[in-house]
């Protein structure tokens, strides 16, 4: 009923909507509108109440739930299921939950803030309220445990690109798939995925986008960039989920079919730190050598002093020097 | 060339058909892939020494042998292993992708699963990350762990056994 009532404000263009009016057209009393009104101001949306004129809607928040990412969302999967919450320990752990249930293909978790956003093996990701996308993907792919590790690949270049046709500003990647504005990391992204010895259930991508932030906390306030403190803009992350899903959705019709291949050379370009030395883990030591750029199976290639050349399949590289 | 994973891959869909004989040919490599007599031990697999590329996972895929001809030479990329004798009465659980092996959910925290301890079927017993992507494998039998046989951090390979469960 709420969304119902949201949606009838949105589309009043900000002039008023009388209280009997939608008490008749949605059928319930002018009491419960009331309520309900309310509830949408505890959401962020500012409505005067004027008697005899109605209801006004004066704002338009950056209101990411359901029904507003779907407004318009043109997809045929990706999407069409959306569970939103304001606040979550982390978004991953709902999908996981959900995927165990049996949430459908391209059902995604959306929260305003997280307070145990998850990073790689137990870190955590800062994740302040309405600051940024904390977004899970469920997918349950067609393809098997061979293809499932250059998922994460290409989905940085399909953020990369999405964010690049958005504000026509050139982010890096980083191996093996963190989006990088100059040395300030803008995105990551986790994937997990579950299954059995030799089958996989479901696929679950953990994106953590800093939209809005302006302050961090101490330990990475060197690291990390906002889309808004890189382009000035104020851009509602509405905005930036449905380009971002669009695009995901058609490039990733591409990946099952196709795998990796067509993305190799998007990937490529936007690689952060070609040439440069970097250390990274390989078979359990350290290894520092010249970073050489993504074999086809997206691992990474490194080139150690004696000019051999060893592949890096997980970690963290970092880049010496900087 | 065909690519370890994929003859793996290959050697796998063969042994669990109904196909007693397969070949292939694609870009100048030629595999063929003969079943013997279902009967055949485990333990008594051989490599032909004239073939070129020589995999590994025979011990995984106990009824096939694979037979491999290149026509391109090309230095063995995957080293025949030795094999451990490893009792078959218990349950192996194998890595079920190539990556990173992780004993614990983060570099402080303790091993998911030691030997001696029970486990079930949902039990989480370890992290296998590539290219961050992470997969947190189960168990899937019941039963006790009597030996890890990787390290932390250790690169494991597509159908490596990582542990030995006596199964209940």
């Amino acid at each position: 009923m709420r969304d119902k009532i949201k949606a009838f404000l949105l589309s009043s263009n900000h002039s008023y909507v009388s209280g009997e009016e939608l008490s008749e057209k949605l059928n319930v009393s002018r009491t419960a509108i009331w309520k309900h009104i309310e509830e949408l101001k505890k959401e962020g949306y500012q409505i005067e109440a004027v008697r005899k004129k109605g209801y006004r809607l004066l704002n338009d928040p950056d209101d990411i739930s359901g029904e507003r990412i779907k407004d318009q969302l043109y997809t045929d999967w990706l999407g069409q299921v959306i569970h939103y919450e304001p606040v979550v320990e982390s978004t991953q752990l709902i999908a996981h939950d959900l995927a165990k249930n049996g949430a459908k293909h391209g059902t995604i978790v959306l929260a305003d803030e997280q307070t145990k956003g998850k990073g790689r093996l137990g870190r955590t990701w800062y994740s302040a309220s309405g600051k940024g996308i904390w977004m899970s993907i469920i997918l349950r792919p067609s393809f098997g445990y061979q293809l499932a590790p250059l998922v994460t690949l290409f989905t940085s270049v399909v953020l990369e690109k999405a964010l690049e046709n958005q504000f026509q500003i050139s982010f890096s990647i980083k191996w093996p798939n963190d989006i990088y504005f100059q040395n300030k990391k803008v995105s990551g992204i986790l994937t997990e995925i579950h299954g059995e010895q030799d089958r996989l259930h479901y696929l679950i991508i953990g994106l953590g986008i800093n939209t809005h932030q302006a302050s961090y906390p101490e330990e990475i306030k060197d690291k990390a960039i906002s889309i808004e403190e890189i382009t000035g803009l104020n851009t509602k992350r509405s905005t930036i989920i449905k380009d971002f899903l669009r695009l995901f959705e058609a490039s990733y019709e591409q990946f099952i079919v196709e795998g990796f291949q067509p993305f190799y050379e998007d990937y490529n370009k936007r690689m952060m730190g070609k040439g440069q030395m970097i250390e990274a883990q390989h078979l359990g030591t350290n290894k520092i050598g010249r970073l050489a750029g993504i074999a086809d199976d997206g691992y990474l290639l490194m080139q150690l002093p004696n000019d051999e050349i060893i592949k890096i399949i997980a970690g963290d590289i970092h880049f010496k020097n900087k | 060339m065909f690519k370890i994973h994929e003859l793996r891959e290959l050697i796998k869909l063969v042994d669990q058909s109904s196909i007693q004989e397969f070949d292939m040919e694609h870009e100048g490599s030629k595999i063929t892939i003969k079943k013997q007599g279902k009967e055949q031990i485990v333990n008594s697999i051989s490599i032909p020494q004239q073939a070129p590329v020589a995999a590994p996972v025979v011990a995984a895929a106990p009824k096939v042998e694979a037979e491999v001809k290149a026509s391109v030479p090309v230095a063995t990329e995957a080293p025949v292993k030795e094999e451990k004798v490893i009792d078959k009465n218990l349950h192996q659980i194998k890595s079920p992708m190539v990556g990173t092996f992780y004993s614990a959910p983060s570099p402080d925290s303790p091993a998911y699963v030691k030997v001696g301890d029970k486990i079930d079927e949902k039990s989480i017993v370890c992290i296998v990350e590539a290219m961050k992507l992470f997969n947190e494998i189960e168990a899937e039998v019941k039963g006790e762990i009597v030996e890890v046989l990787v390290e932390n951090a250790q690169l494991v390979e597509y159908g490596q056994p990582l542990f030995l469960v006596k199964v209940d």
